[in-house]
């Protein structure tokens, strides 16, 4: 939560909802959807992971008005379908991701993703612990485990 | 959209309803993201760092998925090369290939490579700029320009040396390049850096820079192993620079043919053709280069031996004997010159 200035906070919903527990609501829901989505289409939980980076990412560098549930849902698609492109082989077309109440047309998301590649500067590739997954049961057993790797990336 | 403003600012029910109203209209949805773009600012920044940036002054190539031009900064006036790069599919979104190869390329820094300043959004939002930084002069404007310099076997070393840091930067990152030749070579008039370019994108969409009043000389720099499309890696670039190294010497391209299979035919003739043990199949290379090299091509004979050595070397027909970017900085032909990176 440091990183929103309690001055930009509109008055209105601080009465009823501090910054920090809005933003912390909204994430966990953001969470939700994106592990709930990334079950539908199959994706590898690293996606899911990565998707978290971008969107976490995002929030340390733009501010989102609190309780702009849309701006959050928009920007989880953004962030899931750009961390897609990045580790699946094969993406759902933009029109396929599904968020409850809202329905946002392709070329919204596309300029979301725009928004999201040009506020994370285009620096996509991140390091994620699941790199280093492998390694580790390699060294700790001396053998790799890959029924270990997948409960441990569970 | 001054309106719905005001009105998302203050009321949240209002917001929300004014959203779901324009999710539903393209011509309002255009504002209504730049009015959501105000909002996740805040701190007053630019959203999306919008081409009307630069000024767009020729057209000076194409390469893969769009135009190259030659443009400035409306506010410093500082020139840039702009590489345009066309959104295919609207369904899709921004392409994976383009976000992974942005991404790869914003990890690229060195001295012999063209930097890539930033990447800027398309008014119309279904393409992206790359911009770099300009040069003005490439290697085969150059050595046309300066012939005295260019043919300096001082000069011609020092290039070569550039040329080969900056593919030993990219190889050791694991990139291809696949599109080396004069035209993508930028060169610093001032104080002779050579920056490699890679405009066409050849290694993301199988194209290559083109560059407008210039021949297409793409498959002139191709290597044989590329020519015969069998499976490639990193010594496909060590060709192209081998071709690029007997060009600056002899002062013409190596291997100039109008088609690849002449090209082939043509490196053929001049290496040697290659033979291939009984029971394999034409998968590989056996044979490295048979003939020598000085004596096939006249105009090389200005070259120290040295020289002929790395360049027979680095024009190795079989690619698993071809010497790497890296061994070839360490080659005897360097040894009487500074390492600068």
């Amino acid at each position: 939560t440091s990183f929103i200035s309690n001055s930009s906070v509109s008055r209105e919903v601080c009465s009823f909802m501090s910054t920090g527990n809005w933003l912390k609501c909204a994430r966990l829901d953001a969470i939700k959807w994106i592990l709930h989505t990334r079950a539908i289409f199959g994706f590898h939980f690293r996606t899911a992971y990565l998707s978290l980076t971008y969107f976490d990412r995002f929030l340390s560098r733009r501010f989102i008005d609190n309780g702009k549930l849309w701006a959050i849902r928009l920007l989880s698609v953004a962030c899931l379908s750009l961390a897609a492109k990045m580790e699946e082989s094969k993406v759902p077309a933009l029109s396929q991701y599904q968020v409850d109440d809202f329905n946002f047309e392709s070329n919204v998301i596309q300029r979301m993703e725009l928004l999201v590649l040009n506020t994370l500067k285009w620096k996509m590739g991140s390091i994620t612990p699941f790199h280093y997954l492998h390694y580790f049961i390699t060294k700790f057993f001396g053998e790799s485990r890959p029924k270990l790797i997948s409960r441990a990336i569970e | 959209m001054s309106t719905a403003l005001s009105l998302c600012g203050r009321n949240l029910v209002g917001f929300l309803s004014i959203a779901c109203f324009n999710l539903a209209d393209p011509q309002i949805l255009l504002g209504f993201l730049s009015v959501a773009s105000i909002d996740f600012l805040k701190g007053g920044a630019v959203l999306l760092i919008e081409m009307d940036k630069y000024k767009k002054t020729r057209e000076i190539g194409y390469g893969g998925f769009g135009n190259v031009y030659q443009g400035c900064n409306r506010v410093t006036n500082e020139n840039v090369t702009l590489k345009e790069l066309w959104f295919p599919d609207e369904k899709e979104g921004v392409p994976s290939v383009v976000i992974k190869e942005i991404s790869l390329l914003k990890e690229m820094e060195h001295s012999n490579i063209v930097r890539l300043l930033e990447v800027v959004s398309a008014v119309n939002e279904n393409s992206v700029y790359l911009v770099y930084e300009d040069m003005e002069c490439d290697l085969q404007k150059f050595m046309n320009d300066c012939p005295k310099i260019a043919k300096d076997p001082d000069f011609i070393k020092r290039f070569l040396q550039q040329i080969l840091c900056g593919l030993a930067y990219y190889h050791s990152h694991n990139i291809l390049h696949q599109d080396l030749k004069p035209q993508n070579m930028w060169i610093d008039r001032f104080d002779y850096i050579l920056k490699l370019a890679d405009f066409g994108w050849a290694r993301a969409f199988g194209g290559s820079f083109k560059k407008i009043g210039y021949l297409d000389v793409t498959h002139w720099y191709k290597a044989p192993e590329l020519l015969r499309c069998q499976q490639f890696s990193t010594p496909v670039d060590v060709w192209s620079v081998g071709c690029i190294f007997a060009e600056m010497v002899t002062r013409r391209p190596l291997f100039a043919e109008f088609s690849e299979v002449h090209q082939l035919l043509k490196i053929f003739s001049i290496l040697g053709t290659p033979t291939w043990p009984e029971g394999t199949t034409s998968h590989l290379f056996a044979n490295c280069y048979s003939k020598d090299l000085a004596a096939a091509v006249p105009g090389l004979v200005t070259l120290e031996p040295a020289g002929i050595d790395l360049l027979s070397k680095m024009l190795c027909i079989n690619p698993s004997g071809r010497i790497t970017a890296h061994d070839a900085l360490k080659h005897a032909y360097f040894d009487n010159i500074e390492f600068e990176v």
